[in-house]
């Protein structure tokens, strides 16, 4: 054994996956950490790597390179991948590391494998940002190359030129190889003082800096070849974004800094005139001919102090000019003083304005002698004259075209001097109200605060600036309520005061109304939620908080809204978090509602612990996304309802079993009493029986011999026995009718009716009766009952028969109609048959009708009519057996009419 | 053979055999164990047997299925002797294969008048 087993057992601690191999390169052990790891039971005593978890990719070179290594016996490392418990291979360096005796030999190798899978990564994704960096750099360079504009890069401390574009270096004055690879400052030592500062600049702050009209001499050598450069000085920073050069591209800007310099060049030279030159002034005789002129006269026109004299204003401007001052003229020379302005050519620029006066000069006798020409040179002013009201037109272009309705107050009592067609459209006004006070032009609104807060504009200078203010309007011919965004912007004059103020107005009616009514109908669905009689709460997602919740809601959880307001749901109803929380995760995740009906729950109401039952369901809202966006909280407390029903249903319970009871009871001692009866009367017919037997008996054996009174006895004693007899027989038959309720089947009446009338027949011959029934029909009976039935009711009317008439029985049959069945409460989806039996017998009153269905009662005495009592009970007992109806009344012509109703 | 328990009835009957022939023999027993025995011992003897319906101890029924079940009884016409004229009663004994249904009557005469058919 090379290596003991507690080593082995220490190397299972060990946090690492560990296995010893033998230095033929079979594995010994792997210790658990490769079970935990790769969830595969690694078989031992087969060479390196394992096949269960290597990847099949690697498996091949991993041995052979492993194999190579160990005949080497140094230390080596091999990288392969392992199958992971999550069904994925990660990356893992094997280091394997010789262990060996005291003689230098291997004893064996002990191998670790550690998890480089994402160091792995981190390698790649260096690799590749290097790459992208590279191409990046290698892009730049290639914009730079083929920039038409002057580039170059300086790189390092002693801003090394790196990269410079062929526009690049005739600026410098240097060729390629005089210039790459070296220092900027070795090679342009002279700009070294005014550019230095600037490269640390903005090597120091990454700003970018510009330096302004740099000119060079492009081709010092031969014809001096002067341009003008803008530098701009940008930061190069490396791939770690450290600022590590500056890339100097050149603005060729020549052109304007020739012009420049041409502008103010003349405008000093014209600045130089304006100053020295004061007012023209000569003198016109009568006949327009100069007289005298001053030296800036002589400047203007360049002409010596003789020239102009005696000539004429005609001869002397020619008759282009001249056409034009001619007017002015002859004004003049009619005794007026004018004053004019004009344009005229002069040769300090193409033109000049000058302002012109004439006056007149008169004789003592008022005779004009000539005229006085004072001309000022007024060209500046004039030109800010034109600026402003070409600006002027501007600004009311401007307005005009805007596209929200604009337009322009002025002064105090606000004129409108401006106001494009959109504002004229918000008043309801066309364009005569131009010109108008605003409070003329649009009088309605007065009264409305718009005036006055013109009047604060215009006295604080203050802009002021409104949204969605209503604005009442007249709009053909009907008063409007019109919403707007608006501004009031103060205009100012050179000294700072208020002369105007600019309205500029957007109509956003149609948006207000729109919110107005979105709040209104928001309004009244939380008026709505808020009177709900269920408890509604509108929650949001992660953390699940409450967004809107109704008053019934905080009463039914016997939470403050203020509770859920500061802390999310499930913390406000902590109590109830470990039976639903789940539940509402659930129908975020997968949208579908969850309902729970009469749950029982713990809640603190109000701080009180309390057990109730609700019905509530969680209904999820979309969003455009369909994503769960809310939940709505639904819930419905059935507490009350829960423990009545619990009442109610345990009332119910025990109501029913008390029923059952009393139902078992009821049957045990009905049956008891039906078993009663039959014994009673079974064993009662007995004695009965034998009196009768033995009475007569006696009669035989002794009736010749005893006198008329014992003979009497014994008839007395035999007409008894007999009589009890028949009462027995009939409580017999009445007991046992209940019975044998399974045996019904359809019997036919007409048949069964044949069938008594046989067994009636000496009765029917000896009282002559006649017997009708015709059509009677087969319904389902049980037989034995119908022929007692129908025996006992023949029997009955060839008892109580009227004497000297011949009985009369009529039987028929019909079919009871709805509304029969409704008034006599039988079952309304049940046909019956209704069967008349009448004869002529003796009938009875009317109010005995009930008393002769009630068993033992009899309403004739025994001798007149023989009988027990029981038959028409028994027929009762019948037909209530087959869930029908008897009764009977007085015949109209006397006798009896029984009714009897059976279902079909 | 007669099988009734009733000591009376057991006098009205033989007095009602007697009253048709005198040459006819009764053998009387009073309980169906009896019977049986006496069944199992010597049937040649017997011609006919009158079973009263209600007898302690078994039923009618069990007892007529009993008599019936002996050997050399198959062909022995049985009459059911009852108090009772219970239709249902009637038919499940003839079904059950007795020859005849008797009520017990009250006067000597109906039951001399019942049994003549039977006895010559």
């Amino acid at each position: 054994m090379i290596v003991s087993h507690p080593h082995l057992d220490l190397l299972q601690y060990l946090p690492n996956m560990v296995f010893i191999a033998l230095p033929d390169g079979k594995v010994l052990f792997y210790n658990k950490k490769w079970n935990q790891y790769t969830g595969a039971k690694l078989v031992e005593g087969k060479e390196w790597p394992p096949k269960e978890i290597t990847h099949p990719t690697d498996l091949r070179n991993s041995n052979t390179q492993f194999l190579k290594q160990i005949h080497k016996g140094k230390i080596f490392e091999i990288e392969n991948r392992y199958l992971q418990l999550d069904g994925t291979y990660r990356w893992f360096s094997n280091y394997f590391e010789p262990v060996k005796d005291a003689a230098g030999t291997i004893s064996f190798w002990v191998g670790t494998a550690m998890d480089i899978e994402d160091s792995k990564h981190l390698a790649t994704e260096i690799a590749n940002r290097n790459q992208q960096l590279e191409e990046i750099e290698i892009k730049f360079t290639k914009l730079i190359l083929n920039s038409s504009f002057p580039i170059a890069v300086f790189r390092g401390e002693n801003l090394i030129a790196e990269i410079a574009n062929e526009a690049y270096f005739p600026i410098v004055g240097k060729s390629k190889n005089e210039f790459l690879g070296k220092p900027l400052f070795d090679s342009l030592p002279e700009i070294k003082e005014t550019v230095a500062p600037i490269i640390e600049e903005v090597i120091r702050s990454g700003n970018t800096f510009t330096s302004d009209e740099f000119g060079v001499n492009l081709n010092p050598t031969g014809t001096a070849n002067f341009r003008y450069f803008n530098f701009i000085y940008e930061a190069v920073r490396d791939s770690n974004g450290n600022i590590n050069g500056v890339m100097t591209t050149a603005m060729d800007v020549t052109e304007q800094v020739l012009a420049r310099k041409a502008l103010e060049e003349s405008e000093a030279h014209l600045e130089l005139l304006r100053d020295t030159v004061p007012a023209m002034i000569f003198y016109l005789d009568n006949q327009q001919r100069y007289q005298s002129y001053n030296s800036t006269f002589m400047e203007w026109y360049k002409v010596d102090s003789e020239t102009a004299i005696g000539k004429t204003v005609l001869e002397f401007i020619g008759p282009d000019a001249y056409k034009k001052v001619m007017p002015q003229l002859r004004k003049a020379y009619a005794g007026q003083n004018v004053q004019y302005e004009m344009t005229a050519p002069s040769r300090i620029g193409p033109q000049r304005w000058l302002s012109i006066v004439y006056t007149p000069h008169f004789n003592t006798k008022g005779e004009i002698l000539g005229i006085i020409v004072h001309a000022t040179d007024i060209t500046k002013s004039k030109q800010i004259e034109i600026s402003l009201r070409e600006s002027e037109h501007r600004f009311r272009s401007l307005i005009e075209e805007a596209p929200v309705a604009t337009c322009l107050f002025m002064g105090p009592e606000m004129k409108v001097v401006i106001a494009n067609d959109m504002m004229l459209k918000e008043w309801g006004k066309d364009a005569s109200v131009i010109g108008k006070p605003f409070k003329d032009a649009v009088p309605e609104l007065i009264g409305q605060p718009f005036l006055g807060l013109l009047d604060q504009v215009f006295a604080t200078g203050e802009a002021y600036s409104e949204s969605a203010a209503p604005a009442t309007l007249e709009i053909d011919g009907e008063l409007q309520v019109s919403y707007y965004n608006y501004t009031y912007k103060p205009l100012f004059d050179e000294n700072g005061a208020v002369y105007g103020i600019m309205d500029m107005a957007y109509n956003v009616t149609e948006n207000v109304l729109a919110n107005q009514k979105l709040e209104a109908s928001e309004k009244e669905l939380r008026d709505l939620i808020n009177a709900s009689p269920i408890g509604i709460c509108v929650v949001t997602g992660s953390p699940i908080k409450v967004v809107e919740v109704n008053e019934r809601f905080l009463h039914i959880s016997g939470k403050t809204r203020a509770q859920y307001d500061e802390m999310p749901y499930w913390e406000t109803l902590e109590e109830v978090a470990h039976l639903f929380e789940s539940e509402m995760n659930r129908v975020f995740e997968t949208g579908n509602r969850y309902t729970t009906e009469e749950h029982k729950m713990m809640l603190i109401r109000d701080g009180i612990e309390e057990t109730i039952f609700l019905t509530f369901e969680y209904i999820p809202i979309l969003n455009a996304s369909q994503m769960v966006s809310k939940v709505i909280v639904m819930a419905f407390e059935v507490t009350h309802q829960v423990e009545i029903r619990k009442k109610i249903e345990a009332a119910v319970t025990q109501r029913t079993k008390e029923l059952a009871e009393a139902n078992n009871n009821l049957q045990r001692s009905n049956s008891a009493l039906e078993q009663f009866a039959h014994i009673a009367s079974h064993d009662l017919q007995e004695p009965v029986r034998k009196i009768s037997t033995y009475a007569n008996m006696l009669e035989i054996k002794i009736g010749e011999t005893i006198d008329g009174k014992a003979k009497m006895y014994l008839d007395k004693i035999s007409i008894s026995a007999e009589r009890m007899s028949a009462l027995i027989r009939d409580v017999l038959a009445f007991s046992e009718v209940s019975h044998h309720l399974d045996s019904m089947e359809m019997v036919d009446l007409q048949q069964l009716l044949q069938e008594i009338e046989i067994d009636f027949e000496l009765q029917i011959e000896k009282k002559g009766a006649i017997i009708t029934y015709k059509g009677l029909p087969t319904l389902p009976a049980i037989p034995t009952q119908m022929l007692q039935l129908f025996s006992n009711l023949l029997s009955n009317s060839l008892k109580y028969t009227q004497t000297n008439t011949h009985p009369r029985i009529d039987i028929s049959s019909r079919i009871l109609s709805k509304n029969e069945i409704k008034e006599k409460g039988l079952l309304e989806n049940q046909h019956y048959h209704c069967i008349t039996f009448a004869d002529n017998g003796i009938g009875f009153d009317e109010h005995q009708a009930e008393r002769i269905f009630k068993i033992f009662q009899r309403l004739h005495g025994k001798t007149e009519y023989e009988g027990t009592g029981i038959g028409l009970a028994l027929c009762r007992k019948i037909v209530y057996n087959h869930q029908g109806d008897i009764s009977a009344k007085p015949g109209q012509n006397g006798g009896a009419v029984f009714t009897i109703i059976l279902p079909i | 053979m007669l099988i009734d328990d009733d000591l009376d009835d057991q006098e009205i009957f033989v007095l009602a055999v007697e009253e048709i022939s005198s040459e006819l023999k009764c053998i009387i027993c009073h309980n169906s164990d009896e019977a049986l025995r006496q069944l199992q011992e010597n049937q040649t003897e017997v011609d006919v047997v009158f079973l009263d319906w209600n007898l302690p101890g078994s039923s009618g029924y069990e007892i007529l299925m009993q008599l019936k079940s002996i050997s050399g009884m198959e062909n022995v016409p049985i009459i059911i002797f009852s108090t009772s004229s219970d239709q249902q009663t009637m038919q499940k004994a003839f079904d059950l294969g007795a020859s005849d249904f008797i009520t017990k009557p009250n006067r000597l005469h109906l039951l001399v008048a019942s049994l003549t058919p039977i006895l010559t």
